[in-house]
């Protein structure tokens, strides 16, 4: 333990870079996924066919082991970021859209049908009164996806990528020699961390961005 | 019985209506029957114009295809003298307050900035903006400072609908279209948001299509009932007097049911009536001018009031003669008071519910102002039935298709 707590130490400064790559890409991921996944969800609210599909087509990415999907990204991105970011972006994308969906035919019809009766437009209706009040269950969504692409992104160290599973792997490697066990638990406990920090700024995020109309 | 003549609007309706259904046919895909049938309708100008009928007659359709959330199938809807057909439906919408029963408030926005919903679409400045909200506010009842900030669900449901009508006045549109807009709110909340709609549209004149089932809110709040049957069958177009005493066809007295005579009495006034004879005298009058007045009468009793003219007690000649030292306890005490104001209905509820089977009418400050009588009301009725069958005979009938001119 002691060990561990002076690796800590001398390794601050590493696993802050570590860190902070890691937010990076997942912050990426999560935002070229919530264009996806809400633009789509938006685009398909009205029609049950597309929408049925969409879930299918996002479901499906989740079932692909994490390791095999950014291993077969390589030959066409290459290393590193890219294949990293789409990965993420793939894994992050069902929990976005089915919250999108969800949170959109959660409105009161009768507040959609006032909204038209008083001559709202479609695109303002979406921006005004839909999506608003669609809002908390999209951000669960996110919430969601962000825990769980904190955890795969660490599997992208398999492809270069960058993040805290640089040293988890690193100490996989070595496992049997005195630091490798201090290399993985150092990358553990940064991924808690990150995911902790995830959390706590979407509890805030929620606070700030929820009309005290709705807020639960 | 110059209220019923004052009700029927014919004094003041102009040539062009403000909305006009021409043979209008919609029927929704997968149905058979359509929900609206060759339909034609003329709403006056400044007229509230009621449809009404059993569910699934069509009515709340009939309301969405004149601000084109539904299409016609067939069929032309004019409004202010417009084909609306190919106008573009937002601005259309925004030219009619819409206020429906599940009063669909934005959840989101606070109470000032649902009433201010068209406003903004429309442009408005900030400040216009606000100020129409409070004007707003105070015309429906709800103290601008207390409620602007808040939040619809921090509302009671009447105080919502209120709002829901404030924010389809707030551009001040010339139509107002509303499907139950009180089916939501309990009886009692129900009846007073009834009577602040008829007082805020005699002072504004909106044009009002206002759908119901219930028959009773329709012969109350229309100018006109539009009596509907399934697949948008207009049964009878007439005002509320004509519906309940002379029934176009079977459908139509089915719907009015049992008890039209009684709700038509809603739509006479007390200060309508012809006052019965009754001796007034001050409460320490002597028996033996009060057993005079009584005779010089020729009523039953005399009504004593108190200094300030307030009704207290009846008496009759046998109870002077028995116990005039304790007039006061020996009386009927004169309870059933009404207004000039107030409709037969409530004054025949009160006029039952006394042995004196009688009514005090007072003014403003409870003073007696006259005495209306059960005999009164029955010649009221009579007076209504006539009335209404000349009319019905002569101008006021008019064809359910419009007349091309």
């Amino acid at each position: 333990m002691a060990s561990f707590i002076s690796y800590l130490e001398r390794r601050a400064d590493h696993l802050l870079e570590l860190a902070l790559a890691h937010a990076t890409v997942v912050a990426l991921a999560l935002l070229v996924a919530a264009v996806l996944g809400v633009g789509v969800g938006v685009a398909v609210r009205a029609h049950e066919r597309s929408a049925e599909a969409a879930l299918a087509v996002a479901g499906t990415f989740l079932t692909v082991p994490s390791y095999a999907l950014i291993g077969l990204l390589v030959p066409a991105l290459g290393l590193g970021y890219a294949p990293t970011i789409v990965a993420l972006a793939m894994y992050a994308l069902l929990p976005i859209l089915r919250n999108t969906l969800a949170g959109l035919r959660s409105v009161d019809p009768a507040v959609v049908e006032c909204a038209r009766g008083l001559g709202m437009g479609d695109r303002e209706r979406l921006l005004r009164v839909e999506l608003p009040l669609a809002w908390p269950v999209i951000l669960a969504g996110l919430r969601v996806a962000t825990v769980l692409i904190v955890g795969i992104a660490a599997i992208a160290a398999a492809v270069n990528g960058p993040g805290l599973g640089e040293d988890i792997f690193v100490g996989l490697a070595r496992i049997g020699s005195a630091s490798a066990l201090n290399y993985v638990l150092g990358g553990m406990l940064g991924v808690v961390v990150l995911a902790i920090l995830f959390d706590a700024a979407y509890a805030g995020l929620a606070r700030i961005t929820t009309s005290r109309g709705i807020r639960g | 019985m110059a209220s019923v003549a004052e009700r029927a609007p014919g004094a003041r309706r102009p040539r062009v209506p403000a909305i006009r259904l021409e043979g209008v046919t919609k029927a929704y895909t997968g149905q058979v029957e359509p929900a609206v049938r060759d339909l034609s309708l003329d709403v006056a100008e400044g007229e509230t114009a009621v449809l009404v009928g059993p569910s699934g007659c069509g009515k709340t359709t009939t309301l969405r295809l004149i601000n084109r959330l539904i299409t016609p199938d067939e069929g032309r809807i004019v409004v202010d003298g417009d084909d609306v057909s190919g106008a573009e439906p937002d601005a259309l919408r925004r030219r009619m307050g819409y206020v429906i029963q599940q009063i669909g408030l934005f959840p989101h926005m606070t109470v000032q900035e649902n009433v201010a919903t068209v406003p903004r679409m429309l442009g408005w400045s900030k400040a216009r903006r606000g100020e129409r909200t409070d004007e707003l506010l105070a015309t429906v009842g709800l103290e601008p400072s207390a409620f602007r900030d808040r939040f619809p669900r921090e509302l009671s449901g009447g105080q919502q609908q209120r709002v829901g009508v404030a924010r389809a006045l707030a551009a001040d549109p010339p139509i107002l279209l509303m499907d139950e807009p009180f089916g939501s709110v309990d009886p009692v909340v129900r009846e007073r948001l009834q009577d602040e709609l008829l007082s805020l549209q005699r002072r504004l004149r909106k044009t009002i299509l206002f759908v119901t089932h219930d028959i009773d809110e329709a012969v109350k709040m229309g100018d006109r009932i539009a009596v509907m049957d399934h697949g948008g069958r207009i049964e009878q177009y007439a005002t509320p007097a004509q519906v309940l005493s002379r029934p176009a066809s079977q459908f139509v007295s089915e719907f009015v049911g049992p008890g039209a005579t009684l709700k038509a009495l809603s739509l006479t006034r007390v200060g309508d009536l012809e006052p019965a004879e009754c001796p007034v005298l001050g409460l320490s009058s002597d028996p033996a001018a009060i057993r005079a007045a009584i005779r010089r009468a020729g009523t039953e009793d005399a009504l004593l009031v108190d200094d300030v003219g307030r009704p207290r007690c009846w008496v009759t000649v046998e109870e002077l003669e028995r116990r005039f030292d304790a007039l006061g306890e020996a009386a009927i005490a004169a309870e059933a008071t009404v207004r000039r104001s107030d409709d037969l209905r409530l004054a025949l509820e009160r006029m039952v519910s006394t042995r004196a089977g009688k009514a005090v009418v007072v003014d403003d400050a409870g003073a007696c102002i006259g005495v209306v009588e059960l005999a009164g009301v029955i010649a009221a009725v009579e007076s209504l039935r006539s009335h209404a069958s000349v009319t019905a005979r002569g101008r006021e009938v008019r064809p359910l298709s419009p007349v091309s001119d």
